[in-house]
């Protein structure tokens, strides 16, 4: 089967300053693969080269076969490969209906309509705020909003970063449950970017551990878990 | 000492037109997060492409005002195109793009002095200090002077125009969003450059169409839009420089406050000369900044 | 027929004066980073003062008793006190010192006062701020006429009148160039000192400077202060060398010439400020020239100052630097880069 990425000898920065120096991994389709490490050690930065938002300093990403190093971030996501950022990943002036159609700029209304119909009942609690301006929502509400505005597109593939940074353990489950659902159900691959290491990896399939900007550790997600140095040096697992 | 119904229709008149002006400044603020230096000659270059047309044409004066609109927005557009979106895309600062903005004015007035020149030599017309000569229209027995009516009638529409679009279109939500958070839109798919493109049109023939209303009150001239800077940035830093709708109400304020306020310090027993009109807008602007800096859209957005 | 001798005058003593006006704007604002778009206004509390108190003072005198007003009769007597002046140099010179002295003490007060807008506006409401600021200045001016003589303007007596012809116009190119050599040299002198590693800090990373203990208010208001004395000194010299100060004559037209200047010579290097003058005055100056022999449709004048807003343009495009870069060995320049929404954002950029 073929794998939805092949990285190769990815180097990615901003500006002139290098971050990432040379990663080479592959995501295996309907994986849920999961990038842990310190802070500033870059996994932000990747996912950003992954989509295109940072520049891409040497190396090659093939997705789903196809070579998008060099392509825009709106051409990445026409091919399926869907982004959730850290931090202002919605319009808070807008209502979130306004958000969620801005999402699906390009669909026509009964098409909208009826991808819609399915985010909700993906994401039922977003119907309780949807005619609410994002800015008058908690952080755990806005994260279920840039959640919704991913659905709408239908992607195969969905990149988070860090979805549950100061969130309530209560609401951090919930949203890492409907990430595990989106695996499990829907058959999407999912690329996870987590501070909260020890839960991303008892869910995840396969795991990444990056430190200033190299691979450390590449392999199934429970054996980093319980790796003797790998998890006490660099996330403060074990004491 | 009587306040005649003449100058408070002025005020009136004056507020409307500035009403466009700090609207239309607000909305380019917004997509380059730069005050622009250039924004009162957009009026001009609306007035005196209306006025050409008048000259070639000989239609009813009021018929030019599409035409003002066009100039305007076309201008602002290319304004854009040309200067502004390069240069950000080149990393210009806050400080250039604003210099950017003065050299456009520069050039502009004196394009227009030029073509003042042009105009004046080929048309034996006067292309400076020219008038418009107002027609008065009969409503139920009331005579009403025509720029009061369409001037006010032209906001009225304008405002409704750019509320529909912008509250009840997708497009409008888009620029709204790519205002907003230009980044976050962009990787939605939304063409920013040509969202704010259409904002600097639409900011332009807003202009132009206050620029039209110019020669009906006073002589029109090239330099006439750097004079009327100074109420049109007072207007929009006291309506919160983020904030249409309180562009617009600073617009009044500040129009209604010149007006009255020229007009009572130049009778007795204070007869200041009326030159020092500047004083009032320039006197608002230092007290927004000082006492409500964020100005007055702040007094309602203030706890959401 | 151009005389040639009086263009090399012209252009010696503007470009002193000029020079002076160019090196507090590269001061204010290639070094310290506030764009004081109220130059105008500081260049005319110099030839305000002039215009104000030199006639008065030289009838005072020369012991000449003052009939009817001072609007209508500022030209003749100003044309009496140059002649008093012709064999009094002493008294000349003390006028001269006088105005002078007084009105670099308006400038630095003017400084002062417009420092505290300075330190708290964004570049856009500080710039229109001043700019108003300045022609309401030059309302007051204008309408006000027991000060310079309203719309008619004030005459000025012309304190070199004691030089023989040729020696005098020669004395005012030396007078401009060498105030304008010692403003460009404080400024260098500053530009070089720790003191202007300090003033590019504050540019550059406000916070950061406030951290290591530089109190950067007061470095503001002093750089303001001198900025504006510097300004008022050129507007001294200007009233002087020019005979007359006219209120209209200082218009927002001259901050946007100087600006034009220290970004087209290169902001932030008191070097690109020497050249930036030159090629405006020359510019400027051959415009002048080709306009008796060049028919347009239209004033060449207009042209001109449509080639001077297109020049600005096209350097802010394409060489924002300027044509003498600030050197960055003097001080590692972060800059301050911009996201897309427009908001600062500390990283470095390409």
């Amino acid at each position: 089967m073929a794998n939805v990425f092949e990285i190769d000898e990815l180097k990615v920065g901003y500006g002139k300053l290098e971050i990432i120096h040379g990663v080479t991994f592959s995501v295996e389709k309907n994986e849920l693969f999961v990038i842990v490490g310190p802070n500033g050690s870059g996994k932000s930065t990747l996912l950003k080269g992954l989509f295109g938002l940072a520049s891409i300093k040497g190396g090659k990403i093939l997705f789903n076969g196809e070579d998008i190093t060099k392509l825009p971030p709106h051409e990445r996501s026409k091919l399926g490969l869907a982004y959730h950022p850290q931090l202002n990943n919605t319009f808070e002036n807008l209502t979130v209906r306004e958000n969620i159609l801005l999402a699906g700029y390009f669909l026509d209304r009964d098409e909208l309509e009826r991808r819609l119909e399915n985010v909700l009942e993906f994401l039922p609690e977003i119907r309780g705020f949807m005619e609410r301006k994002v800015k008058t929502l908690s952080g755990g509400e806005r994260q279920m909003v840039a959640f919704a505005m991913n659905m709408i597109k239908e992607p195969n593939t969905v990149m988070f970063d860090e979805p549950t940074a100061a969130l309530s353990p209560k609401m951090a489950d919930l949203i890492f449950d409907r990430i595990r659902r989106l695996k499990t159900e829907y058959g999407l691959t999912v690329v996870l970017v987590e501070q909260n290491a020890k839960k991303a990896l008892e869910m995840g399939d396969r795991a990444m551990l990056l430190v200033t900007g190299s691979i450390k550790y590449l392999g199934p997600a429970q054996e980093l878990l319980t790796h003797e140095d790998l998890a006490s040096m660099y996330l403060g697992l074990r004491d | 000492m009587m306040l005649d119904t003449n100058i408070l229709l002025d005020a009136l008149v004056y507020s409307n037109m500035l009403a466009l002006l700090s609207l239309s400044l607000t909305l380019t603020i917004m997509t380059l997060k730069v005050a622009n230096f250039a924004h009162g000659d957009l009026a001009i270059i609306g007035v005196y492409g209306a006025y050409t047309f008048l000259i070639l044409a000989h239609v009813a004066t009021y018929l030019t005002l599409p035409i003002a609109f066009l100039f305007g927005g076309l201008y602002a557009l290319l304004n854009y195109v040309l200067v502004y979106s390069p240069m950000r895309r080149r990393g210009a600062n806050f400080v250039m793009l604003m210099i950017a903005s003065m050299a456009i004015d520069i050039a502009t007035r004196s394009m227009l002095q030029m073509y003042a020149d042009v105009l004046k030599l080929n048309f034996k017309v006067y292309s400076r200090a020219f008038i418009f000569n107002d027609v008065v229209f009969n409503i139920a027995g009331t005579r009403v002077r025509g720029l009061v009516l369409i001037s006010t009638l032209s906001v009225v529409s304008l405002l409704a125009i750019l509320y529909v679009l912008l509250m009840k279109t997708k497009f409008g939500v888009a620029m709204r969003a790519a205002i907003e958070n230009p980044a976050l839109a962009e990787v939605l798919g939304i063409n920013v450059e040509k969202v704010y493109a259409t904002s600097w049109f639409l900011a332009g023939g807003f202009a132009g169409v206050a620029g039209f209303f110019l020669p009906f009150r006073i002589p029109t001239s090239p330099d006439l839009g750097f004079i009327i800077l100074l109420p049109i940035f007072a207007a929009s830093i006291l309506g919160g420089i983020n904030s249409l709708s309180g562009a617009v109400i600073g617009g009044y304020i500040v129009g209604v406050s010149e007006i009255l306020g020229t007009y009572l310090l130049s009778q007795p027993p204070i007869n200041l000369s009326t030159a020092y009109r500047p004083a009032i807008p320039f006197a608002i602007l230092i007290l927004t900044l000082l006492l409500l800096p964020q100005g007055i859209a702040s007094l309602w957005s203030r706890g959401e | 027929m151009i005389n040639l001798f009086l263009l090399m005058v012209d252009i010696g003593t503007m470009y002193g004066i000029f020079l002076i006006l160019a090196s507090s704007m590269e001061l204010e604002y290639g070094e310290l980073g506030i764009p004081n778009f109220g130059k105008v206004m500081f260049f005319a509390a110099g030839a305000f003062t002039v215009g104000a108190l030199a006639v008065r003072i030289g009838t005072w005198l020369a012991g000449i008793t003052w009939e009817g007003e001072f609007k209508t009769k500022s030209i003749l007597y100003s044309t009496l006190v140059s002649r008093y002046f012709a064999s009094h140099p002493l008294d000349a010179i003390a006028v001269f010192l006088f105005t002078l002295f007084l009105a670099s003490i308006m400038g630095a007060v003017l400084g002062i006062v417009a420092s505290y807008p300075a330190i708290r506006l964004r570049e856009d409401y500080l710039a229109i701020t001043l700019i108003a600021a300045g022609e309401l200045f030059r309302i007051f001016g204008r309408n006000y006429d027991p000060l310079i003589g309203g719309t008619m303007g004030v005459g000025v007596p012309d304190v070199l009148a004691w030089l023989p012809s040729g020696a005098k116009e020669a004395g005012y190119i030396l007078l401009s160039l060498s105030f304008a050599a010692a403003t460009w040299l404080i400024l260098y002198r500053l530009s070089t000192s720790p003191y202007g590693r300090t003033l590019r800090a504050i540019r550059d990373e406000e916070l950061a400077a406030s951290t290591l203990g530089k109190d950067i208010v007061k470095y503001r208001m002093r750089v303001l202060a001198l900025g504006s004395a510097m300004a008022a000194v050129a507007g001294v010299i200007y009233a002087f060398y020019m005979g007359s100060v006219l209120a209209d004559d200082f218009n927002p037209l001259k901050t946007f010439l100087v600006v034009l200047m220290v970004v087209l010579g290169g902001s932030g290097n008191p070097f690109g400020t020497l050249v930036g003058v030159a090629v405006y005055i020359l510019l400027d100056r051959t415009l002048a020239i080709l306009k008796h022999y060049v028919v347009l449709p239209f004033d060449i004048n207009y042209f001109a100052m449509f080639l001077f807003g297109v020049l600005l343009l096209l350097v802010l495009m394409y060489k924002p630097e300027g044509i003498i870069p600030e050197r960055p060995l003097l001080t590692v320049r972060a800059k301050f880069c911009r996201r897309e929404d427009g908001t600062p954002e500390r990283k470095l950029c390409d």
